[in-house]
């Protein structure tokens, strides 16, 4: 879906915990998750840490769509909730 | 003896070039062509009693006329089996035979074709299709016919087929369950050693290969873009109104979420049939970070949130569905002149 929609010129930032599956189906903008059940949270956080660490990694993932890229590109969030 | 109705274009039935492509069908009794080639190949076991010669032009784009008249020939003759090409990497070609087996099999014909992996026409016909895989070009004839010619025999013969890789025709696609003396784990281990050891092995499970997508350029600024959020992660209205499915899903569905601060637990859940959903139900912004997007729109940091929120279920999903989920939603986002797209997959 995220290649489908790049495809139409609109860039996709696309957050998953599986990275090296996104750059194997060729993503482009590759925003690594932090768990499969919860891509962008994280439960073990308290609840203004996760507020936090969910706002960080979706600034993140705005900001990505403005990076050039030439291919599938990894980028990670830098926050210490992401472990 | 087996009868054989035997399909070529224009040029392999002898017309002419390019400049006879219009040729509207007719029938030919006996072998043309290519068709003695695979008579001297079945060496008196399989006779072709008619060859359908159709011109590339006429039977692509004028179907409603050459489709009958190839029907009425595979009707007068009744042939064991049909024969269409090789077509080679010929496009329109390719198509023609991939329409006269589906025309056989509507007539419970059995059929073979032959084409190169690359040509057009298995895309189309693909699954529907035994080909025998041939060279991009005409020179490449001679390998082509005695596979092709050993497949028409089994199939005119009405043997069971095995597996491409068996039989040697282009894989369609398709699975068939079948008993195997070693359960999985075992084979895996065999696999295994003989990888190790740099012997040949077969992969049971080939890995498909993606394409590339030139990436979009990225937006220039983000203070005026609209973005949209799209998820894959199951998060609908409470009772799931539009029975998404929660695997294999073959569909996607928008949600409004204009005046929504965030997704309240209770009134958005989980329906993922693939992830443990005990945290996306405490609070469903952990897939789709509704809270956060609000937050970073009321502080300026992008222009607007689009109205509608679009989610599907990624779990046993097809990738021809996901594909076109991706396109559907690609549609109504430049609709809406979405700039951007967050999607995030559990």
């Amino acid at each position: 879906m995220a290649k489908e929609i790049e495809r139409t010129g609109i860039p996709v930032a696309y957050v998953t915990t599986l990275t090296s599956l996104a750059e194997e189906i060729r993503a482009n903008r590759i925003v690594a998750g932090v768990r499969i059940p919860h891509p962008v949270g994280n439960p073990v956080l308290g609840a203004e840490t996760e507020r936090d660490l969910r706002t960080t990694m979706t600034q993140r993932a705005l900001e990505v769509l403005t990076e050039p890229v030439e291919g599938p590109s990894v980028f990670r969030v830098d926050h210490p909730g992401v472990r | 003896m087996l009868a054989v109705v035997h399909y070529v274009n224009q040029f392999f039935g002898g017309l002419g070039g390019e400049e006879r492509a219009d040729e509207p069908v007719h029938v030919s009794v006996g072998a043309v062509g290519p068709g003695r080639g695979l008579e001297q190949q079945w060496a008196g076991v399989a006779q072709v009693v008619a060859t359908i010669i159709g011109g590339d032009n006429f039977v692509s784009s004028r179907r409603a006329e050459a489709e009958p008249a190839i029907r009425a020939a595979l009707e007068e003759y009744q042939p064991d089996v049909l024969v269409a090409g090789p077509a080679f990497n010929a496009g329109r070609y390719g198509l023609a035979c991939g329409s006269c087996c589906r025309i056989a099999a509507e007539l419970g014909i059995p059929s073979v074709t032959a084409m190169s992996p690359e040509n057009p026409a298995l895309a189309i016909h693909g699954q529907h299709l035994y080909a025998v895989p041939t060279g991009e070009l005409a020179s490449s004839m001679a390998r082509a016919l005695p596979p092709l010619a050993r497949l028409a025999i089994k199939l005119g013969r009405g043997e069971p087929l095995g597996s491409a890789h068996q039989e040697g025709y282009l894989p369609r696609g398709l699975r068939r369950d079948v008993w195997h003396a070693n359960i999985a784990a075992r084979r895996a281990i065999d696999m295994l050693t003989q990888r190790l050891k740099g012997e040949p092995f077969a992969s049971e499970m080939p890995i498909e290969q993606f394409d590339s997508v030139p990436p979009a350029p990225p937006l220039r600024t983000l203070a005026s873009a609209r973005v949209a959020v799209v998820s894959t992660g199951g998060i609908v209205p409470r009772g799931n109104p539009d029975r998404l499915r929660e695997y294999n899903s073959v569909a996607w569905r928008r949600y409004r979420i204009a005046d929504l601060p965030r997704l309240e637990p209770g009134e958005w859940e989980p329906i993922h049939g693939g992830y443990d959903s005990t945290y996306a139900r405490e609070d469903p912004n952990r897939v789709v970070p509704l809270d956060a997007l609000r937050k970073l729109e009321s502080d300026g940091a992008f222009a607007a949130l689009h109205d509608y929120y679009y989610v599907t279920v990624g779990v046993g999903t097809a990738v021809n569905n996901a594909r076109r989920f991706g396109e559907e939603i690609a549609h109504e986002l430049h609709a809406a002149d979405v700039q951007g797209v967050i999607l995030t997959a559990t």
